[in-house]
């Protein structure tokens, strides 16, 4: 409850709802000016390191799903997990497979 | 070595309750990880406190209760239910909104009500360039529910940016260049993002700004993912704000990652850098001998009157059934003998319940043998009668033919039996006989047995170890083989009568049972064995049999346990976490947003991309912000803008002293000047869609 007592109107504002809300605002300003949307880092242009995704030492191989891993030991492990854990260590990095 | 405690901070807000008589604008920096309220004169926040609120209903008096800041921190229903006015960097959960800003209102004693307005004006922060809808909703939620007399909105990002400009002397410097408060490179490490912006002649260049989405509480979160694979069966949760406790206590930047992750796994270094997180154990309950014995002497007892209640009931069983023998063969005997014609026998025998005469007899039987086993008393089986097997058949008639073919039948299943019986005679024995042998070996010369036997099994476990390889090699084969088949025949290339029957052949093999057998009985025979040799020899244990592998070659084993043996009876060990390679894999998406999946690029590639378009600004790159605070954040920043920039360019990385207060102390700055603020009546009159721009505020 605030000070006076005013409840804000219930309204759904989801982040997509903003988000939306706001492309549509900046939608007729030249490029040049600087939103909320183009201020964002591009992608980079430099190759993306290829890490353990268990151990976080270096990846030189990665197994059929994509999983990288770091030496001979480190696959005993890797071939062992289950496939919703392998799935959960992809998806630290977002490469886990998504069913639609 | 740490101990895991329960996170709280540094002490609960005290209301301070400045705002009484005071006219003093009211700062607000709206963080996604701290909330904090000051008086804009104030060289510091009053009260600085967690931006998250819980509302939940009161389990005893039934009360809805309203938890807000640290306080949240004190209950554990209250930390559970804790939410965040913001989801990512934007404000979009209003009722915790609501309940933040009721609560810092309330500790800095601010008074409003529907007829008079608020004492003071107040600023608060927001995103840079953020969105315009959550800016309208929460200058509606000022001006209505805290009845604000004005209100002035201004970016954070700027706001820090403020701060430095009008900083002389309030850094670290960890370089003899001097840093330029009036052209520099602000690098703001907040929360949920990360916002880089030139500053020119003191005028933040906002055509010139990024923002990359990683931020502290992401960093902390990705820690304790990891932390949570890493130990999936680690005995006592651990929530996220210990796991953000260990980032910032723990945790530094690597000057070079790649380096320090081929160097982390070397023991000496290992043993020098990781760090040992202990959880107290769980207190091990005290066992009371005496109970024990007392509970196993009742347990013996109840189960010695269960053992007499049963062998009674049996007992029991047996008369009765001795007494149905009994009646039925007298019935018998009435109805052989007693009786006159053949007939009356048989219409007596069914009403007895019996299906003919013969039935009578069999049941008879039958109970007999039943009793004789239940009394352990040996039953021979007769050898049936067989007449009829040694007359030829020229000399029967066709029913008794029929009758022979039947007697045939069981003449081979009685015969069978006693082979079967007989076999497994011999087999015990010569079993017995190899037991005696061997225990006479054993009685001989233990060692000697017991070297034997291990060589065995050695052998058999090489045997396996070989089978599982063949298994694996064999493995995408047979699934190729598999989708082929699953092929719809048209598809499949027509079959010459040859493929048919080498396949028949080859699937025949397969399921000959050679394949099939022999590996369960490899697995059998280590279980026997290793059983044989637990039994016997006392010097044997399974460890014994696992291939000897020193952990200091073993790179899981540092990684879980770090440069220290594991021993699986201490319990205490059972209850550490070790932080070794996570120590600077935590703060590296930062540099490498990949590694997370983000496709943006890291801080150094930005910093150097901006600095190669305003190449004077590299001698003073500026860090503030809360998650700024990591440890060689800016010595690894300065090697990596070193590396991309020409060597004619100096670069210099600086932290300011209290990073995370920047902002609110920016804002605070030019929230003493009147021109920035839409007053009530503007805001009646223009609506909640009006704002003034200024220099360290978002532009319309």
């Amino acid at each position: 409850m605030t000070l006076t007592g005013y409840r804000l109107p219930r309204r759904t504002r989801n982040v997509k709802a903003v988000l939306v809300e706001e492309q549509r605002r900046v939608a007729n300003l030249p490029p040049s000016v600087p939103t909320w949307f183009n201020i964002e880092v591009p992608p980079s242009v430099l190759p993306p390191g290829h890490w353990c995704d268990i151990t976080g030492l270096e990846a030189p191989y990665k197994t059929q799903n994509g999983l990288r891993f770091h030496n001979q030991e480190v696959y005993q492990i890797v071939k062992k997990l289950g496939p919703e854990v392998d799935q959960k260590y992809l998806k630290l990095r977002k490469a886990n497979f998504i069913l639609k | 070595m740490d101990i895991l405690r329960e996170w709280t901070p540094a002490g609960l807000e005290e209301p301070s309750n400045v705002c009484r008589n005071s006219s003093t604008p009211v700062v607000v920096d709206l963080g996604t990880a701290q909330t904090r309220f000051g008086l804009a004169s104030s060289s510091k926040p009053e009260h600085v406190f967690l931006s998250k609120a819980a509302r939940f209903r009161d389990r005893k008096s039934g009360e809805q209760r309203q938890v807000v800041g640290n306080d949240v921190l004190l209950d554990q229903f209250a930390r559970n239910n804790a939410r965040s006015p913001f989801d990512g960097p934007l404000l979009v959960n209003w009722d915790a909104a609501e309940g933040v800003l009721d609560y810092g209102f309330e500790l800095m004693g601010y008074t409003a009500s529907q007829s008079a307005p608020g004492p003071a004006p107040v600023a608060v922060s927001e995103p840079l360039l953020a969105p315009a809808l959550p800016r309208r909703t929460l200058q509606e939620l000022l001006f209505e529910g805290y009845n604000v007399p004005a209100l002035a909105f201004g970016a954070d990002v700027l706001g820090a940016a403020n701060f430095n400009f009008n900083s002389k002397s309030n850094s670290k410097t960890n370089s003899k260049t001097k840093f330029d408060s009036e052209n520099f490179l602000l690098v703001h490490l907040g929360n949920e993002t990360t916002t880089i912006v030139p500053v020119l002649n003191g005028v933040p260049q906002l055509d010139a700004a990024r923002r990359i989405g990683w931020g502290g509480r992401l960093a902390a979160e990705y820690l304790h993912e990891l932390l949570v694979l890493k130990y999936p069966t680690f005995p006592t949760p651990v929530n996220v704000y210990q796991v953000r406790e260990m980032m910032h206590s723990h945790c530094f930047v690597a000057k070079d990652y790649k380096q320090f992750a081929r160097e982390v796994m070397d023991l000496d270094f290992l043993a020098k850098h990781e760090r040992i997180i202990q959880s107290p154990p769980a207190e091990q309950p005290k066992i009371d001998v005496q109970k024990l014995e007392r509970q196993m002497e009742r347990r013996k007892e109840s189960g010695k009157r269960l053992q007499e209640q049963a062998a009674a009931a049996r007992a029991q069983k047996l008369l009765a059934q001795e007494e149905e023998l009994l009646a039925i063969r007298n019935l018998e005997s009435r109805l052989l003998h007693e009786l006159e014609s053949k007939e009356d026998a048989e219409i007596e025998a069914r009403a007895a319940g019996f299906i003919d005469l013969a039935d009578v007899h069999r049941t008879a039987q039958r109970l007999e043998t039943q009793l004789r086993r239940a009394k352990g008393e040996s039953v021979e089986e007769k050898p049936p009668s067989t007449p009829l097997l040694d007359i030829d058949d020229s000399e029967l008639t066709e029913e008794q033919i029929q009758q022979k073919k039947k007697q045939r039948l069981l003449r081979a299943s009685y015969d069978a039996r006693q082979r079967a019986k007989a076999a497994k005679q011999a087999e015990n024995e010569a079993l017995a006989a190899a037991d005696a042998e061997e225990a006479a070996w054993r009685e001989r010369d233990l060692r000697g047995w017991a070297d034997a036997k291990k060589e065995q099994l050695q052998d058999v476990m090489a045997q396996i170890s070989e089978r599982e390889k063949q298994k694996e090699k064999a493995d995408p084969r047979s699934r190729f083989r598999d989708t082929l088949m699953l092929q719809p025949p048209s598809k499949r290339k027509a079959d010459t009568e040859d493929e048919v029957i080498a396949r028949m052949v080859e699937g025949a093999d397969d399921e000959d049972g050679n394949e099939e057998k022999q590996p369960l009985d490899l697995d059998m025979e280590s279980a026997r064995l290793k059983g044989l040799l637990l039994e016997f020899d006392p010097e044997f244990s399974v460890d014994e049999l696992e291939p000897k592998v020193d952990w200091r070659g073993s790179i899981v084993h540092k990684f879980l346990w770090g440069a220290h043996a594991y021993d699986a009876e201490n319990v205490e060990q059972q209850y550490q976490l070790n932080l070794n390679v996570e120590r600077c894999r935590v703060y590296e998406p930062l540099f490498d947003p990949s590694m997370v999946g983000l496709d943006q690029a890291g801080l150094g590639e930005v910093c150097a991309f901006l600095l190669k378009q305003f190449p004077s600004l590299a001698s003073s790159v500026r860090l503030s912000g809360g998650f700024a605070r990591m440890q060689g954040l800016p010595e690894r920043l300065t090697a990596e803008l070193r590396a991309a920039l020409p060597t004619t360019v100096a670069v210099s990385t600086s932290v300011s002293a209290e990073p995370e207060l920047d902002a609110w102390r920016g804002i605070a700055e030019w929230a003493q000047n009147a021109d920035c603020y839409v007053s009530r009546s503007e805001y009646n009159e223009k609506g909640s869609e009006y704002m003034k721009e200024h220099k360290w505020g978002n532009p319309l």
